[in-house]
């Protein structure tokens, strides 16, 4: 795939500045200076951003404004006559969503013999999985452990997580990149005599990556 | 700012010129809600076909990667269809046979090369379809990893193969037959059904924030120290 041709005089301009770039200090932000930053900047920060839910389970609660909307909205089967004496499907189980997490309920569902529709947006895979290429959170390494991954991921959610949640993650990843292998998914490995999959993000706990 | 004119659905639009044929389509008004996903290149949800004025050839891409040009007629492919049959993995070898029984039509091929020439991701498709007559899978799932199904190849071909389906497949028999299963994921596996990890989980549950960070720094160094 060729740049588009404007590109290239973008790029002849970081070339030519690149040396007086690398040369230069920039200070580093104080915790207020970056909190103030996000205040002004950030969606998820900036309290114009938000405001309170009117009606609902949430009500009262603060939300992104397109969010409080969305929450309020009338419902889109409003005027749509519906019989649900005579539905179109009959299933067992409904999953919604076509993405790692909806593509792994519908297989397990249907292993443990429900018959399964699986309903997504768009075509099956377009999802955020396919697009978080990091790779894949599991304590598989020798040099890793559950214990590891858990304090990660507590800390990482900064102190809220619900701890039994957290357990059941951290305890049953392995086993899901086991049962991923026996699916036929492809991982990066570590190239010596013991194939394992890399660690991939630093920061959090070791873990395989790629599909 | 430069602007150059397209062609949707018989109308004609005057569009900025650095746009990519999905802003510039987004921004006359057009609002996609099954032909588009992740805007990133990589889910292959907005692939379309196209075609300049005054050429010949079909340009294909992705709406949301590809820079409108001047006389360019788009045609957006949300969704193509094939039939992508069962994806056998248990008792079928990793062989071009078991390929074959799935996709009869791979025979079919005329060697015109056109998927190659229409894939987004550079992958040598065409190639990559004889691979499998060799049984060259380890290649063949390699070159084809940055498939993102967009179907273009499907498209354009004039024997009616579906190209990405058949590596999808090809893929997943590498991983299940000619992978070999990771030692470390068995034994991580057996140390969790062994109970191993209990006592220390058990702790971590019962510890507060600040025993915790300690556990983090403690997990750290032990990390570092490796």
């Amino acid at each position: 795939m060729d740049y588009y041709s404007g590109l290239y005089d973008s790029l002849e301009k970081v070339k030519a500045s690149r040396t007086r770039r690398k040369a230069q200090q920039i200070p580093k932000l104080t915790p207020g200076e970056k909190q103030s930053l996000l205040e002004e900047y950030h969606p998820d920060y900036r309290v114009s951003g938000f405001r309170e839910v009117r009606l609902g389970q949430n009500k009262g609660e603060m939300a992104p404004r397109e969010l409080a909307e969305l929450l309020e909205a009338p419902s889109r089967l409003k005027g749509i006559p519906l019989d649900l004496a005579h539905p179109h499907h009959r299933v067992d189980v409904l999953v919604i969503g076509g993405g790692g997490g909806g593509s792994a309920a519908a297989l397990t569902a249907r292993e443990a013999g429900a018959n399964v529709l699986l309903a997504t947006k768009l075509r099956h895979g377009d999802s955020n999985t396919i697009m978080a290429e990091g790779g894949i959170g599991a304590a598989t390494r020798p040099d890793d452990s559950p214990a590891i991954h858990y304090v990660d991921t507590i800390r990482g959610g900064r102190f809220v997580n619900v701890p039994d949640l957290v357990r059941a993650l951290v305890t049953d990843a392995p086993r899901v990149v086991e049962w991923l292998e026996r699916l036929g998914v492809l991982f990066d490995r570590v190239e010596d005599a013991s194939p394992t999959p890399r660690p991939a993000i630093p920061g959090l706990a070791p873990t395989p990556a790629g599909t | 700012m430069e602007r150059v004119r397209i062609v949707f659905m018989g109308q004609s639009y005057e569009v900025p010129a650095l746009s990519t044929v999905l802003q510039s389509l987004e921004g006359v008004g057009y609002q996609f809600v099954r032909g588009v996903g992740c805007r990133g290149g990589l889910c292959g949800a907005c692939a379309f076909l196209g075609h300049l004025e005054g050429e010949e050839q079909i340009r294909p891409g992705l709406a949301c990667q590809s820079i409108v040009a001047d006389g360019l007629h788009i045609s957006p492919m949300p969704s193509y269809p094939v039939i992508r049959p069962l994806h056998a993995l248990e008792g079928r070898p990793a062989t071009y046979e078991t390929v074959r029984g799935a996709y009869p039509e791979l025979l079919r091929c005329i060697g015109c090369n056109t998927c190659t020439r229409v894939c987004p991701q550079d992958i040598p498709v065409m190639d990559l379809l004889s691979a499998t007559f060799r049984n060259d899978f380890f290649r063949i799932a390699d070159k084809s990893f940055d498939c993102i199904l967009c179907g273009l190849c499907a498209a354009r071909c004039p024997a009616d193969i579906a190209p990405f389906n058949i590596f999808l497949y090809v893929r997943r028999l590498t991983g299940r037959h000619l992978t070999p299963a990771s030692h470390d994921v068995a034994k991580r596996v057996e140390g969790i059904d062994a109970g191993t990890f209990e006592e220390e989980l058990d702790r971590l549950m019962s510890a507060g924030k600040e025993e915790l960070e300690q556990a983090f720094r403690g997990f750290q160094a032990a990390r570092s120290g490796n």
